[in-house]
């Protein structure tokens, strides 16, 4: 058996697995250029915070001063661009399916006349709502435009019956509603997804890694080798091997969390510590799974498809996109497999919503419920390493 | 004429033997066949609800008057969410919050009833989360809609004291009236919503993953290179290639049926085009993907190297097609950038198709684009294969 003197011992293995890095540009992709490519691409991608300037048609027929008002205010409104090419709602709607207009504002004739002889002047909204985010900033804004105007027009009418101005507000408003936006108050994407979409892109470079580095000591026949090196002590191997990416891996975390605290701004309610912790056991679980799979399936290939898969679907468990609350019964279960899950949790209940500190605590226990499954792979990794029947498989 | 149809044979002769290789190498089967069956169904099952109903919401009535028993009731009246919790201070509504057993508080202070009696403007506090845009819209829409109801109600009465006939009251209360129809996915359902671009990009990335594996495969076995046998060569490499091309489009025109025919019927995802027109635009998209993954293919060393180093691309992919983030909003490079992605056009064509009811024609420049990178991608990859042929073994 080939044994390099260099890489006996702790600092022998962690320098083998250096030299592995040295070697291997996938493996240096997948730890620093992919990762931070990840980071610049979505920071940059979400920098505006919040979807502005949404193209909607408008077609004022009634052509009167009362419609261009109400043009007017909905022109005055950051979040849309109006356009006014389109004539009739037929060609209006062939815009929609095109998708080169989010919306329709249609004000129909004899809107004014019917303003002002005290009857209700009818403005319609047509949306595509397919699109979740223009449709919903879409139709909160022209909601809001048109619910001034008609509260403009309320007061006018009242004062002209002689109410003075306050009294005519509150007849035209009785009932006020305070909306208070609690831990993200600007309703900000940039920091509502990037923050979420980081950690679930770090998971997926763990399983990769770790699939990787630990099933090619069966795909290159280097198992009993990589033992040797420990003494045949399983444990010392693993740490040894696993110490050099746990570390590059915390490292680029830490430097997610700078850019998303320090840089962006994403609020810091409670612990950052925490946050740093769970990132890191984060990622220690992601290995166990990883060190699982390669264990039980003892092929580097296979673990790393099934992990793939489990990756890739994280983000859809999450709920960070649609709320777990919204998941059937059996799938707000599974949710719980998922490490990413439970430091989304963590991250939403430091940052946002700022946690007390044993709270987190508790969070990070249940993380560390994960080790547990590599503990009971320990064995049959052993076993499977010394057995070169399971070398070299494709 | 006869060289024609030689030609012919070859490239059914590889794709034959494509389709052979395929099917005995558990990893690429793994990819094109048992994720492609696997990933439609599990989301369709995570997203079966569509929408998020009766969320907890937790209500602090410090006026707990009749008047205010009667917006409670009417909050709880709404589809969308429910008051699970009537509770007195504020602390107690956040200490649940942090719970996750409610996801907003409603907070109407005492004497509301009063003011709503003498004419003074009340209040109703709505606290959502804002960290969370689903719950946050959700809870705010419901909360105002009951809010505003409830108001044109108090209006209304005060009216009909004053005499006011019932058919001028809601030209009184609301002078400009707005009518709102939400299109294509009226509630606004979540599957509804990202099941049809999921699915496309799956296509895509498992294209890349599967080939770049075959790819990756062939140069393992050869030692880091990329070796066109001499068997190929005397048959032809163009043959090889084509051939090779033709097989993976078979698997994934056949995949992309199951995805967009059969799924879409068996979860009763609401479909407003036709299947003849989605399957239209995605052979451009499906040929584009193949070209392009066989070109990309020839760079791997080995196997696994495609997944590790495509997965994430997901990701990015999703957001570039701009169906979430909108494209208006993107940072100008990223916006050309998308264009010579396949999945771009293939999930902005088959939403147009699939849930806005398109006509073909209304979808001609992504079709138009899907071809153009087909050519580009057909162009790139034949150089290089023929490069790689012309290299002595």
């Amino acid at each position: 058996m080939l044994n390099k003197e260099q890489y006996q011992g702790m600092k022998g293995l962690m320098l083998r697995e250096w030299n592995e890095i040295l070697k291997t540009r996938t493996l240096r992709m997948c730890l620093v250029y992919f990762p931070i490519l990840a980071l610049i691409f979505f920071t940059w991608f979400f920098k505006a915070q919040q979807p502005d300037n949404l193209p909607v048609a408008v077609i004022d027929t009634d052509n009167s001063s009362t419609s261009s008002k109400l043009v007017k205010m909905l022109d005055a409104v950051p979040e849309l661009k109006l356009v006014r090419s389109y004539t009739d709602l037929k060609s209006a709607e062939t815009g929609l399916k095109e998708g080169t207009i989010y919306g329709v504002v249609a004000i129909p004739e004899g809107f004014e006349k019917s303003v002002m002889k005290g009857q209700q002047g009818d403005v319609v909204l047509l949306y595509n709502n397919e699109l979740l985010i223009p449709a919903g900033t879409i139709s909160k804004a022209v909601n809001k435009v048109t619910m001034t105007m008609g509260a403009g027009i309320s007061i006018k009418r009242n004062m002209m019956k002689g109410d003075s101005y306050e009294t005519a507000l509150k007849k035209a408003q009785p009932i006020v509603i305070d909306s208070q936006v609690m831990f993200n108050s600007t309703v900000n994407y940039l920091y509502f997804l990037v923050s979420g979409i980081l950690p679930a892109i770090l998971q997926i470079f763990v399983l990769m890694v770790g699939g990787y580095v630990l099933g090619r000591e069966l795909r290159q026949g280097t198992g009993k080798e990589w033992l040797a090196y420990a003494n045949n002590n399983i444990i010392k191997a693993v740490i040894g091997k696993m110490a050099p990416y746990v570390a590059i891996f915390t490292l680029v975390g830490v430097t997610y969390n700078s850019v998303l605290y320090d840089y962006l701004n994403v609020p810091m309610n409670g612990s950052r510590w925490i946050i740093e912790i769970g990132q890191i056991l984060m990622i220690l679980a992601y290995f166990g799974i990883s060190f699982t799979l390669v264990a039980w399936s003892r092929n580097m290939r296979f673990s790393i498809s099934i992990s793939a898969i489990f990756g890739a679907l994280a983000f859809s468990f999450s709920g960070l996109t649609f709320p777990v609350s919204g998941m059937p019964d059996l799938a707000q279960s599974l949710t719980h497999m998922f490490p990413f899950t439970h430091y989304l949790e963590l991250f939403l209940n430091q940052a946002f919503y700022g946690a007390s500190v044993l709270s987190g605590l508790a969070r990070l226990a249940i993380m560390c419920g994960f080790i547990i499954l590599p503990l009971l792979s320990i064995k049959r990794m052993k076993e499977v390493m010394s057995d070169s029947k399971f070398y070299g498989r494709l | 004429m006869n060289a024609i149809l030689d030609k012919f044979k070859q490239i059914i002769y590889f794709a034959a033997q494509e389709l052979h290789n395929i099917v005995k190498d558990s990893g690429v089967i793994l990819i094109f066949f048992v994720a492609t069956l696997l990933y439609p169904a599990l989301y369709a099952f995570v997203y079966q609800k569509e929408a998020i109903d009766e969320l907890p919401v937790a209500v602090i009535d410090n006026d707990n008057t009749q008047t205010s028993r009667k917006l409670v009731k009417m909050l709880d009246a709404s589809s969308d969410i429910a008051i699970t919790e009537k509770i007195n201070d504020f602390q107690q509504a956040e200490h649940l919050f942090l719970e996750k057993k409610i996801y907003g508080i409603i907070t109407l202070d005492n004497g509301f009833e009063k003011q709503v009696m003498k004419g003074e403007q009340a209040h109703m506090g709505v606290y959502c989360d804002g960290s969370y845009i689903m719950h946050y819209k959700t809870v705010l829409t419901a909360a105002t809609k009951a809010g505003l109801t409830f108001g044109a109600g108090v209006q209304a009465k005060k009216l009909m004291m004053k005499g006011t006939p019932k058919s001028q009251l809601m030209a009184q209360i609301s002078p400009v009236n707005l009518v709102s129809k939400p299109l294509f996915n009226a509630t606004g359902g979540y599957g509804t919503y990202l099941m049809p671009p999921i699915m496309v990009l799956v296509i895509q990335q498992l294209l890349l993953i599967g080939i770049g594996m075959i790819g990756g495969t062939h140069r393992e076995k050869h030692k880091g290179k990329y070796i066109i046998s001499e068997e190929i060569k005397e048959r032809g490499w163009d043959s090889w290639f084509l051939g090779r091309a033709l097989s993976y489009f078979i698997i994934f025109m056949l995949v992309a049926y199951y995805l967009f025919v059969l799924t879409f019927k068996w979860f009763d995802f609401p479909i407003h085009g036709t299947s003849s027109d989605a399957m239209v635009l995605l052979i451009p998209m499906i040929l584009a993907s193949v070209f392009l993954a066989m070109w990309i293919s020839t760079y791997f060393y080995f196997r696994v190297q495609s997944m590790m180093l495509f997965l994430f691309t997901s990701f990015i992919f999703l957001f570039l097609s701009g169906i979430s983030w909108p494209v208006e909003a993107f940072p100008a490079v990223f916006k050309w950038f998308a264009q010579i992605l396949p999945s771009t056009h293939g999930i902005q064509g088959i939403m147009k198709i699939q849930i806005f009811g398109a006509e073909l024609s209304e979808v001609q420049n992504h079709i138009t684009a899907l071809w153009t990178l087909t050519a580009i991608f057909f162009t790139g990859s034949s150089l290089r294969f023929w490069q790689l042929s012309k290299m002595k073994n």
